[in-house]
């Protein structure tokens, strides 16, 4: 037996060392986490509008293009946890904000770590913010190939670069590189649509995301930060094919609770006509020629303080 | 739990350590240990589904202490169909209701008449096929008295809930691996190292193979209607690899498992693919599950007439194989998929050549006979066209997927996404069935691969094999047979 456990040992030794040796590599390589951090804590005294959220706002939203003192947060697969997390981590520094922006997407009220697409960016939050609720190991989230390019473009060609600008807005979303609007509406969709979205389990997810919300808009209330909630717009192709009482769930959800604050308003963007076949990148992402519609049209509501109306929404 | 996560490779060391230090080499306390990890290896599914494989137990644990005690006929009769209701009746409810459902509301509606009724939202329990046809067999056979009922209740409980085969089998008969539970289990050097090295194999199968071929099965699948012939011929292909890695895999793993805490499991497959012809494949393919059908089901079933007639035997034949596809799924593409099978098995029990193809194939030699490649080559091709019916949405996609096979374009180019990368997948599927060639007479590719080669060599290949398995990680799909 004792034979047995320390031939397996040896036997993994080599493999374990290789494997912190990545994991720590991987670690150090410079990204957009480890970025967005660096940026929080030197500049945060000075942000006025403060963009969180998923990809809808990493690709979604140019602070560039924004006329007060911009930051976008947000990244990929970001959940309200996390949103709540850095402003938590950041409330006593942020003393100009005047505004948060934070979409609330189709899943955005039933997603948590557990759904695949989401889970392999926790271990970023853990390394980086010293946000650690699920273990996870960057070695794990992608493929060994994908791990080992990587580390070859950052120690070896010192190629690596940032997926986002200095303001935090992600140039992943280039209409350069645009994606099938159909396909790419039923593989988000495959894991997007909850199944049995009335489970004690789903409804259980749904109700901590509602209280994570509700935390973030009680903090902005109390401190005088108005915070604009909106859906992104979609193409067709995905808002076609939406179980629709996931989707009526989330957006009653979201109006009933834009209602209760004042400090709140929300925009129901996902079948704005305005936004035509070159605004999106894919089924539910805006290229950049989207993003600067709409990060126009958030600046207008800013700069308006908050006058626009709401737009209609199919499910109010 | 799956085998093929981070969950599975931190639970299973743990349970490895109790079983063999904490409990003192306690019979009943190492199998009280496996029940406690196997409910645990359940529950991280969903915990809510233990309750029915509790309740399975208490039935049928009772039910063959009872068996055991009655001699009046009838009596025995009812509480053999106690257990089959009560077995069969969750199966039923769980995997068949809504398809019967929908198919009565089709039925009548053909007649003009208008049923409405809404299907169930019904989750359908992992491995619920697998442990209910194990528990039926216990039952069965303490019925025919061929098995002496269990007084320990612990040790019928670790039969049904076995962890390493509780999901996805191998199906293991009551009077094969009840009595391992009753033995002293003595830690094996070389058992255990088997056990590793058919573990490993077994995730080279599933990450490497089945799930690098289920990438481009599935896009060939999805969008098959833009496909050309050959492009669809390499899709049937690819899935054709994907189960068999995908399924034999789980087996190699759970096998491994089992042989790590000193028991053997039964062999679930025997390089099916190598096959002469059907009957012969039907024997290496998923055998703990045929050889339940053909004990329970096709022998009683001949039996019944006892003339024995051709005829009677091919509708035996028909049933079985029905059964069986009904077994994989509640779809009529399963149902279709067991009746191609039941016709393509039907030669060899016609020419009653079912028992011919016995032996191992092309034994002692390295290349098979022409005659055995031909053979091999056509049994091959034959089960590559039955596959779309195994893997299709529904009916129609089958069929017009095989006719899209048989389209002027199958002498074509195969063009899809990603097609020069499905070389890579291509080259390592032939590495994987050379290797399968190599090893086709032992229990599993690379039993003794190897095992003569000096240790640096050894290690190397083990190694190599371990790099490719973690090369390949991070697409992981769900074993398919979860889904039976």
């Amino acid at each position: 037996m004792k034979k047995f456990i320390f031939k397996t040992l040896l036997f993994s030794f080599p493999l374990l060392i290789i494997a912190v040796v990545l994991e720590v590599m991987l670690w150090y390589i410079p990204n957009e986490y480890s970025y967005k951090k660096e940026y929080l804590d030197k500049y945060s005294e000075d942000i006025e509008t403060l963009i969180l959220g998923s990809s809808h706002t990493y690709g979604g939203l140019n602070p560039e293009l924004f006329s007060s003192n911009t930051f976008n947060a947000g990244h990929n697969a970001q959940l309200l946890y996390y949103d709540n997390k850095i402003l938590e981590k950041y409330k006593s520094r942020l003393g100009k904000l005047k505004t948060i922006i934070l979409p609330i997407a189709y899943p955005t009220l039933f997603a948590n770590y557990e759904i695949k697409h989401i889970s392999h960016c926790q271990s970023n939050y853990g390394y980086y913010f010293g946000f650690w609720k699920y273990p996870s190991f960057e070695i794990m989230n992608n493929r060994l190939i994908h791990n080992l390019r990587k580390l070859k473009a950052s120690y070896i060609n010192k190629t690596m670069k940032y997926n986002c600008t200095k303001l935090g807005w992600s140039t992943a979303f280039n209409s350069k590189q645009t994606r099938d609007l159909t396909q790419t509406a039923y593989e988000t969709l495959e894991w997007q649509t909850i199944e049995n979205i009335k489970s004690e389990k789903n409804n259980k997810i749904f109700k901590e995301n509602l209280s994570i919300l509700r935390s973030i808009l009680q903090w902005s209330k109390n401190n005088n930060v108005k915070v604009l909630l909106f859906t992104l717009p979609a193409y067709k192709t995905y808002r076609n094919n939406l179980n629709k009482e996931q989707l009526s769930r989330t957006f009653r959800a979201t109006t009933d609770i834009a209602d209760e604050y004042n400090n709140c308003i929300y925009f129901d963007l996902m079948s704005d006509n305005q936004y035509i076949l070159s605004d999106f990148w894919d089924a539910s992402h805006l290229s950049e020629f989207g993003a600067e519609k709409l990060s126009h049209f958030m600046d207008s509501v800013i700069q308006s303080d908050f006058k626009a109306r709401t737009h209609n929404t199919l499910y109010k | 739990m799956l085998f093929n996560s981070i969950d599975f490779a931190i639970f299973l060391p743990i349970v490895f350590i109790l079983y063999w230090f904490a409990t003192n080499n306690n019979l009943k306390l190492q199998n009280f240990l496996i029940v406690a990890a196997s409910y645990l290896f359940y529950g991280w599914w969903d915990w809510r589904f233990l309750s029915l494989i509790l309740f399975s137990t208490v039935v049928d644990y009772t039910v063959g202490r009872k068996l055991r005690i009655e001699e009046n006929q009838t009596k025995r009769k009812i509480l053999l169909w106690t257990s089959i209701l009560v077995n069969l009746g969750f199966l039923g409810f769980f995997k068949y209701y809504n398809f019967f459902l929908d198919n009565f509301i089709t039925a009548f509606s053909f007649f003009g008449t208008e049923i409405k009724s809404n299907s169930l939202n019904i989750i359908l329990p992992v491995g619920i096929s697998f442990y209910t046809f194990q528990t039926l067999s216990y039952t069965i056979d303490v019925y025919k008295r061929k098995l002496e009922p269990t007084r320990d209740f612990i040790a019928f409980s670790v039969f049904v809930s076995f962890f390493p085969q509780l999901v996805a089998g191998p199906i293991e008969r009551a009077t094969h691996l009840l009595p391992q539970f009753y033995k002293k289990r003595t830690f094996d050097y070389s058992k255990a190292i088997d056990g590793m090295r058919q573990i490993l194999w077994g995730l080279f199968k599933k990450i490497v193979i089945a799930d690098n071929c289920a990438y481009y099965a599935n896009q060939i699948f999805n969008d098959s209607a833009d496909m050309n012939g050959s492009t669809l011929a390499l899709g049937a292909l690819f899935f054709t690899f994907q189960i068999y890695g995908d399924f034999s895999g789980y087996s190699d793993i759970a096998i491994g498992t089992s042989r790590l805490f000193g028991f053997n499991l039964t062999q679930n497959f025997a390089f099916p693919y190598f096959s002469r012809d059907f009957a012969e494949f039907w024997r290496r393919w998923h055998i703990s599950l045929t050889t339940w059908f053909r004990d329970y089901l096709f022998i009683p079933m001949v039996k019944l007439n006892k003339n024995r007639k051709n005829i009677w035997k091919i509708v035996t034949v028909f049933i079985q194989f029905i059964i069986i596809g009904f077994w994989h799924g509640a779809n009529w593409t399963f149902i279709i998929w067991g009746v191609v099978h039941a016709i393509l098995f039907l030669p060899s029990l016609l020419r009653k050549k079912k028992q011919k193809n016995i032996g191992s194939i092309a034994k002692g030699r390295i290349f098979p006979s022409l005659k055995e490649a031909l053979s091999i080559f056509t049994t091959f091709s034959l089960l590559v066209l039955s596959m779309p019916f195994f893997r299709a949405e529904n009916f129609n996609h089958a069929v017009s997927y095989i006719l899209g096979i048989f389209s002027s374009s199958l002498f074509s180019i195969p063009h899809f996404n990603g097609m020069r990368r499905a070389l890579f997948t291509i080259i390592i599927t032939l590495i994987f069935f050379i290797i399968e060639w190599y090893g086709r007479d032992n229990r599993y590719g690379i039993e003794k691969l190897g095992l003569k080669w000096k240790q640096p060599i050894r290690l190397s290949f083990y190694y190599i094999i371990i790099i490719s398995i973690l090369v390949c990680m991070g697409t992981a799909q769900e074993f398919i047979y979860f889904q039976f």
